[in-house]
């Protein structure tokens, strides 16, 4: 997992196959070039785009289907006890009887539609911790001082437990009674800026003693300028690598805590309809036989994850002008 | 040396107060009872150190599933957890290394891609997911492993660690090791399954940076056999960064046994853990319910989670700091709290991290003088126990009953804890696999977390009498009038036979007392 500190070329030279004069490649072209040869990297581009299509085209997948309420599945066979042969049994949040029910849905109309939420969350969740991490990052990396050594302590703090046993302890200290798509994004992004803030300080270390750093505070150029505008571009590909490392992370967080089904709701810990709910409500029918209920959301799950950590290697790759360890 | 190790031991010890804290605020009861109505009084360390002090005397609460004291449940199940933990351990390195140098020395080539693609599906995998696939393939549907559980209770008669168990194992050694090893393998290997894909990438992509290296270019100049290069030479240096991964992976390694040991039906220390926090709801009449969470035990095993965290991440600084003598000359490398080698890359792991033992100092020092304030300038006082006159509603949940069947529950509160009170249901079961709620009557105070409570069950001529202790689930209990006692019955077994109405009645009029009205169903 190597990644790039330092940007000693931003704008690679190519020899021109005609001429004797050498030209700049403008640094998008050249970014989308190197990703684009890279195979792995367009194989999870390909996936992903495949899943967010299906998401998008859940509707058209899955005709006679519609969406009640926001993400929640529709209505099917309803009430119906029991499992039957190729429909998914979906616990009906929120239901005004008092009572949970199941209401039958087809695993690929779960799985479709399920795709949305679960994107939804690992995105969002990825971007804001990004956003927190970077911003803390910056500030403790280029500014130094008391000021780091706050931060710091805050990142340490927050890293000693692992990812996952912190999410389920801040779960059980919130005493939410129902987990939605918003409390699984807010806590996500709170516990999840830390390690992405350690990273974009330790990349700011270094940045901050380049020579163009120095050239530019020699001109009077303002910090906050030259930490945001002159430095950050060289810091995006960590960065990049953290944030699709974290949204793997968080959709993996959130399928194991839809499986521990927290929250004191005696509705069901989980309010939202993803990949990991899917797995979790289908757990008890393994025994019956009925594995593809479980199965298929977290091949889903897997694909979405691999998809988004080959695109997180390819941009790193591609946006490091100095190459692969060989 | 001496003064790294002290310093360290200190620095862990001020991290554990800090850890210990955070676990208290988080996961006690009264501490998320502060934290949510931002009592300051309470917020400030005299009730953390109540608590802590009971921890340090080995007082972890009474866990009301287990039914014992936390201490007691921990022991018990600790053989368990390490069963399972200490071989999917020594597995995942072993296979990591192997592969990971087997793999590095084969850079790109088509071996080396394949374990490439294992390792990213094994890392992408939800773990809780694998092991349920897992479950369903190999043990049920093809009948290969045993599903779950640590032995064949067909073949011991007895629970695993009973005495009889014990009895058993010497008996018939052999027989004994065999079974318990056959339970193993899936789990260990579903656990260990994910550090090997992580660990095995890590140790290719570090063997790889390490063979680029001069002085392998100058081992390979003297003639020295590829072996003698790769495992020598490249491989000591490749596990020295191998050892903070390894710090790094411990904590989370634990975690994962706790999924791992609540799908096995394994009754470790991790299962406890598991099962304290995973309360399905149940459905009753009167709505669903859902057991409270067994607070003493989560509050315990993020104890020791944490604890484990902090001793694999000084651990492993002593082991790093024996490799490499720059970490110990480095006064001012070492973190807070945590493990500072996120990354292999030096920056970050030499970084001016700045914390020295001034700013441990000062943190204390605050800490010391946030409780002689609160001494000195707030009365001390220990509030009363709230009064829990009124009327309660209590729960059993049954699994695997029938509906329509006429259930009979007499409870009776027995007076410990300075409670007293009963109560009487007789209905039929809405629906199968059922809760029902049985209101009753309780006088007294008290500040236990807990209330024993007699159960009586009938129907027709058949009777269960079980005791069990049962949370008061105090979060309600400050905020709401009425009181709920959930009852933990889930594994209340019992035989019982379809009603009618009629049958209804005449059990109603045989088991109540004819004062007592009975509740219509």
């Amino acid at each position: 997992m190597r990644t790039s500190l330092t940007n000693d070329h931003p704008e690679p030279l190519i020899a021109e196959t005609d001429g004797t004069v050498a030209r700049y490649e403008p640094r998008a072209v050249h970014f989308a070039r190197q990703f684009a040869a890279n195979r792995t990297a367009m194989l999870g581009l390909f996936i992903l785009l495949f899943i967010v299509v299906m998401a998008l085209c859940a509707p058209l997948i899955t005709p006679g289907v519609t969406p009640s309420t926001g993400f929640n599945f529709p209505f099917l066979n309803f009430p119906e006890y029991g499992p039957t042969f190729d429909q998914f049994p979906v616990r009906l949040m929120g239901s005004t009887t008092g009572g949970v029910f199941f209401h039958y849905q087809s695993v690929l109309a779960g799985v479709t539609y399920s795709a949305r939420l679960t994107l939804i969350i690992g995105g969002l969740s990825a971007l804001f911790a990004t956003s927190i991490g970077t911003v803390l990052g910056v500030i403790s990396g280029y500014f130094g001082g008391w000021l780091d050594a706050v931060i710091m302590r805050f990142t340490d703090i927050v890293l000693a437990l692992p990812f996952l046993p912190l999410v389920i302890a801040i779960i059980i200290a919130a005493n939410l009674d129902t987990l939605n798509a918003q409390s699984f994004i807010s806590i996500f992004a709170l516990t999840g800026w830390a390690g992405v803030a350690r990273l974009v300080r330790a990349t700011y270390l270094t940045l901050r003693e380049q020579e163009y750093a120095e050239a530019a505070r020699a001109t009077g150029v303002g910090h906050w300028r030259i930490a945001f505008r002159h430095l950050l571009p060289n810091a995006v590909a960590p960065i990049v690598v953290a944030t699709a490392a974290n949204f793997a992370a968080f959709i993996i967080a959130e399928a194991t805590v839809d499986f521990l089904d927290l929250g004191n709701s005696e509705l069901g810990g989980s309010d939202v309809q993803t990949w990991g709910n899917m797995i979790a409500q289908a757990q008890s029918y393994l025994l019956n036989g009925n594995w593809w209920w479980a199965f298929f959301p977290g091949l889903f799950i897997l694909l979405t994850v691999v998809a988004v950590n080959l695109i997180g290697e390819g941009v790193r790759d591609a946006l490091d002008v100095r190459g692969h360890v060989q | 040396m001496l003064a790294f190790a002290i310093r360290r031991v200190v620095l862990a010890i001020a991290a554990f107060f800090i850890l210990s804290y955070a676990v208290w605020l988080l996961t006690t009861r009264e501490g998320i009872y502060a934290l949510h109505h931002l009592a300051f009084e309470t917020l400030v360390p005299a009730r953390y150190q109540q608590w802590l002090g009971g921890i340090l005397r080995g007082d972890l609460g009474y866990s009301i599933r287990a039914q014992q004291p936390v201490i007691d449940a921990l022991r018990d199940r600790a053989k368990v957890t390490l069963l399972l933990i200490i071989p999917a351990f020594l597995l995942q390195e072993g296979v990591a290394i192997g592969i990971g140098v087997y793999s590095g020395a084969r850079y790109r080539s088509a071996i080396d891609r394949l374990f490439s693609v294992i390792a990213f599906i094994g890392v992408a995998a939800p773990p809780f997911w694998l092991a349920l696939i897992a479950v369903e393939f190999l043990a049920v549907q093809w009948h290969l492993l045993p599903p779950s559980g640590l032995i064949s209770y067909r073949l011991a008669e007895t629970n695993f660690d009973s005495p009889q168990y014990w009895v058993f194992f010497h008996a018939n050694t052999g027989t004994a090791i065999a079974d318990i090893a056959q339970h193993l393998i899936l789990p260990v290997t579903v656990l260990a399954f994910t550090g090997v894909a992580a660990d095995s990438q890590f140790v290719r992509l570090t063997l790889v940076e390490v063979l680029n290296q001069d002085y392998i270019r100058s081992a390979r100049a003297r003639g020295l056999p590829q072996r003698t290069v790769l495992w020598k030479h490249a491989l000591r240096n490749t596990l020295i960064p191998l050892l903070t991964n390894i710090g790094l992976q411990l904590p989370r390694l634990v975690f994962a046994a706790s999924l791992i040991e609540l799908i096995f039906s394994l009754h470790g220390v991790g299962g406890l853990f598991a099962t304290a926090i995973y309360t399905p709801p149940a459905q009753t009449p009167g709505g669903a319910v859902r057991l409270p969470k067994d607070y003493a035990v989560v509050t315990a095993y993020f104890l020791v989670l944490g604890i484990v965290s902090l001793l694999s991440s000084m651990l492993t600084d002593f082991l790093y700091a024996s490799a490499d003598p720059r970490i110990r000359t480095n006064a001012t490398a070492q973190p807070f709290i945590g493990n500072p080698y996120t990354s292999r890359r030096p920056l970050v792991r030499f970084g001016r991290v700045g914390v020295t033992v001034g700013h441990l100092m000062v943190a204390t020092t605050v800490m010391l003088v946030g409780i002689l304030g609160v001494r000195t300038f707030q009365a001390y006082h220990v509030e009363p126990p709230p009064p829990i006159d009124g009327t309660w509603v209590g729960s059993v949940t049954y699994a695997g009953l029938q509906a329509q069947t006429v259930l009979l529950l007499r409870l009776r509160v027995d007076g410990k804890g300075g409670i007293a009170g009963d109560g009487n249901l007789c209905q039929y079961l809405p629906q199968e696999d059922t809760s029902v709620v049985v209101p009753v009557n309780l006088t007294g105070q008290t500040d236990r977390e807990s209330v024993f409570l007699n159960w009586t069950t009938s129907t027709g001529d058949q009777y269960v009498n079980f005791t069990g202790e049962y949370p008061i689930h105090t979060t309600k209990l400050a905020l709401a009038g009425t009181y709920v006692v959930f009852g933990n019955a889930r594994n209340a077994t019992t035989t019982l036979a379809r009603g009618t109405q009629g049958d209804y009645d005449r059990q109603c009029a045989a088991v109540l007392p004819p004062a007592t009205p009975s509740p219509t169903p």
